[in-house]
């Protein structure tokens, strides 16, 4: 730690964050009630005249809508005052109350005085506009050291980020910030330690509270048409109730495939309860916000098209903001760049993450890569969306847990059988990247037994991660009490039911024996005669198992791959 | 002579067997000595797998080790559970349902309260108390006058472990005797 802690602000138009470098890494300070997100909202108490900040002042936003003030920061810059009770007081006023309240928690919760910070403000602020926020940081009794763009202190935390992508060898960088509010896309250039903004452009009035509004139309309307009951009737607190669970809907929507919608008592029509259950799939609330989604994409056209740039000239995407974890974002977007899409650090804090960061290098300190979990490839299944020609076989990779994501990570999808009355499935699942499983690593396969349906029966794959590298799969048939759950082992490759109990050889593609055979070949010591015989008797071996060979066969060239691997790894001694 | 030819023919056929017997046994024993080597080989192929992965699972929880003190995550399917039967509570109490079934209810309420406070959880959901802006989320404005009160819950709150994971969400009334709260008119828009 350096003499004095090194703090970065991200003062937000609906939330703030505070992050500090500690042991050569940035990590957020959890100020309220165990959140690091700070509603940015003041309220004053004229009783005692005190300020009242952050949730607190939020939950008295409704009483004391006179008393109480949130989104200063579209304010900032202007000759404006805010009008609390009998006080009137600026922007910058406004702001630097929020900035104190998180100066003194973040001291308290810390054990390290908040003296010098580094505020992010908007790409799009002008130079009054940063003036105000030096100005609120200096009322707050705070050293302003800098004031950098969002989407600067976003890229530059990605700098550090241990999330194995290599740095990008284009300079250009494109910050995809999608809040509950707001939208902001911004084009940055490296050059050198210097992060150009060379477009910014969005929407003040598009966010992830759109995407609940739509979730909240879609509940109301199944409610008139299954109870005749126009939710407009149920008043301020029926809305509430059901944008709340619209909410909830959304952010499990981001992981799993159908999620069922059980709610009691949302309002009492005709003497009685009035209830909500319905299912709503991935798909259909991605029909339901596809516009959205397009507008953004609208904005980004414009915000290259400003820059002079083109799709292909961004080396990496990074995503800002909540409503990102949509996956129908993260889909658009990757169809739009060939570029990595970086979602792997925590898009509502990696703006005040990253103004810890630039403190950091300001102050000189060291700073090391910052360890993250994820996954370090995509995971996923085979499907028959695509055909090999050569083969005649199924190889579309369908993916379910994208690269780079938290773990652990648990996604489903939904599919679909495509004959009628199929008797079974073969789940197969991969790890890679490329579209074609034939270019990815085949972890297991197992197959699902189906009950008598007709074609286009659902079915729902399930896949979740862990730390320790295991694949927990489970397959459902929707609405025939189907289900069967598997644990694979991706280090060992190999495959076991729910019990524990190993299923039969065929089902096992790889094992420890290739997997070793496999790093020996790789071994560059290794003549190349012998590589090739390796990296043959590997195969045969591997496809002995994989097509349920004879035993004695499987044997037989499992003592062949035996004998060439002391072979190396006598060549390796 | 016979006698002697008899016995050398008696000897040498027994050892002829013995033998084939010992080739036998030469041949089961090469036979498991092969499938031991193969399984020696197997075993120490897994061995080295298995102390990979060790390692790796050591590495895994030193590189986290010392990431800060977890704190115990809020038990949300309870507070789920707490919350629907919230709701299902506060409609059957303003629809056409029997004392009875509101008295059964009341016990059920009291029984998955014991199990929230087992789990350190408390529900957040008492009306006539002042509005504390820390448990309680204002839907309308306050009344005029200075302290206010809870007139009606619309969601309950919760407090987990002594921090509030989600604020009640309430109505305002002036200061009121508790036994004047009516529940919720404002909440049906009745």
């Amino acid at each position: 730690m350096a003499n004095e802690a090194l703090y970065g602000i991200d003062l937000g138009t609906t939330n703030s964050c505070i992050a500090l470098i500690r042991n050569e890494m940035p990590e957020v300070v959890e100020i309220e009630e165990g959140s690091a997100i700070v509603p940015s909202v003041v309220s004053l108490d004229e009783a005692t005249g005190a300020f009242i900040v952050g949730r607190r002042a939020k939950n008295r936003l409704s009483a004391y809508p006179e008393l109480t003030v949130r989104s200063v920061k579209r304010r900032m810059g202007h000759d404006e005052h805010v009008i609390l009770g009998k006080l009137a007081l600026s922007p910058e006023e406004v702001s630097a109350h929020i900035l104190s309240y998180l100066a003194e928690e973040a001291g308290k919760m810390t054990g390290y005085p908040v003296k010098k910070v580094v505020i992010t403000v908007p790409a799009f602020f002008n130079d009054a506009q940063r003036r105000a926020t030096i100005k609120a940081g200096e009322l707050a009794g705070l050293e302003v050291v800098r004031i950098i763009n969002e989407p600067t202190a976003a890229s530059l935390v990605y700098d550090y980020a241990d999330d194995g992508e290599a740095l990008p060898e284009s300079p250009y960088i494109l910050v995809y910030d999608l809040g509950g509010g707001t939208f902001d896309v911004s084009i940055l250039k490296l050059n050198g330690e210097i992060r150009e903004v060379l477009a910014s452009c969005g929407d003040t009035a598009l966010g992830g509270d759109d995407f609940d509004e739509r979730l909240a139309d879609h509940f109301a309307r199944h409610l008139l048409n299954t109870t005749d009951f126009d939710a407009r009737d149920g008043g301020q607190s029926l809305r509430t109730r059901l944008c709340e669970i619209a909410e909830k809907v959304k952010i499990r929507l981001s992981d799993e495939s159908v999620v069922r919608v059980a709610e009691v008592g949302l309002h009492v029509y005709d003497g009685k309860p009035l209830n909500l259950d319905l299912e709503i799939s991935r798909r259909e609330y991605e029909a339901m916000i596809r516009d959205l989604a397009e507008r953004t994409i609208d904005k980004v056209g414009e915000a290259l098209r400003e820059a002079s740039l083109t799709t292909a000239d961004i080396g990496r995407v990074i995503l800002v903001g909540g409503a990102t974890r949509t996956p129908l974002i993260i889909e658009t977007l990757s169809e739009m760049f060939d570029s990595t899409i970086a979602h792997s650090i925590d898009p509502d804090l990696c703006v005040a993450l990253g103004a810890s960061v630039q403190h950091g290098i300001i102050a000189g300190e060291p700073l090391g890569r910052i360890l993250l979990d994820v996954t370090a490839h995509s995971l996923g299944i085979k499907t028959i969306d695509r055909i090999d020609y050569e083969t005649g076989d199924a190889d579309y990779f369908s993916t379910i847990i994208r690269r780079n994501s938290r773990i652990p990570a648990k996604k489903s999808e939904l599919y679909y059988t495509c004959r009628d009355k199929q008797k079974v499935v073969e789940i197969e699942v991969f790890q890679g990247e490329s579209l074609s499983c034939k270019e990815n690593s085949r972890i297991g396969a197992f197959k699902f037994d189906l009950k008598p349906a007709p074609d286009a029966c659902p079915f729902i794959t399930e896949l979740s991660y862990d730390r320790d590298g295991i694949i927990h799969v489970v397959v459902e048939q929707k609405g025939y009490n189907n289900r069967r759950e598997v644990t694979m082992d991706v280090r060992a490759c190999s495959v076991a039911e729910e019990d524990g109990t190993v299923p039969a050889l065929d089902e096992e593609v790889v094992n420890y024996m290739v997997q070793k055979a496999r790093r020996l070949a790789a071994d560059t010591g290794l003549a190349d005669e012998l590589r090739s015989r390796l990296e043959s008797a590997i195969e045969r071996y591997a496809a002995a198992l994989r097509d349920n060979a004879e035993g004695d066969n499987v044997d037989d060239l499992e003592d062949a791959l035996l004998e060439l691997m002391d072979e190396a790894e006598e060549i390796g001694a | 002579m016979a006698f002697a030819d008899s016995i050398r023919k008696w000897f040498w056929s027994g050892a002829d067997s013995l033998l084939d017997e010992l080739s036998e046994h030469d041949e089961k024993m090469e036979a498991e000595l092969g499938e031991l080597k193969k399984l020696v080989r197997r075993q120490g192929i897994q061995q080295e797998s298995l102390v990979r992965e060790i390692s790796a699972k050591l590495d895994t929880l030193a590189a986290t080790d010392g990431m800060g003190d977890e704190e115990p995550e809020s038990p949300n399917s309870l507070m789920a559970l707490a919350e629907s039967y919230f709701h299902l509570e506060t409609a059957l109490a303003h629809s056409d349902t029997g004392s009875e079934i509101l008295e059964a209810l009341a016990i059920i309420r009291e029984k998955l309260d014991d199990v929230c406070l087992e789990a350190e959880l408390e529900v957040i959901r008492e009306c006539g108390v002042s509005f504390d802006s820390r448990i309680h989320e204002a839907l309308d404005r306050a009344p005029d006058g200075e302290h206010p009160v809870v007139r009606s819950v619309t969601a309950p709150g919760f407090i987990h472990n002594g921090r509030v994971v989600k604020a009640a969400r309430v109505i305002l009334a002036e200061h009121i005797n508790r036994s004047d709260t009516s529940e919720s008119e404002e909440l049906y828009g009745e």
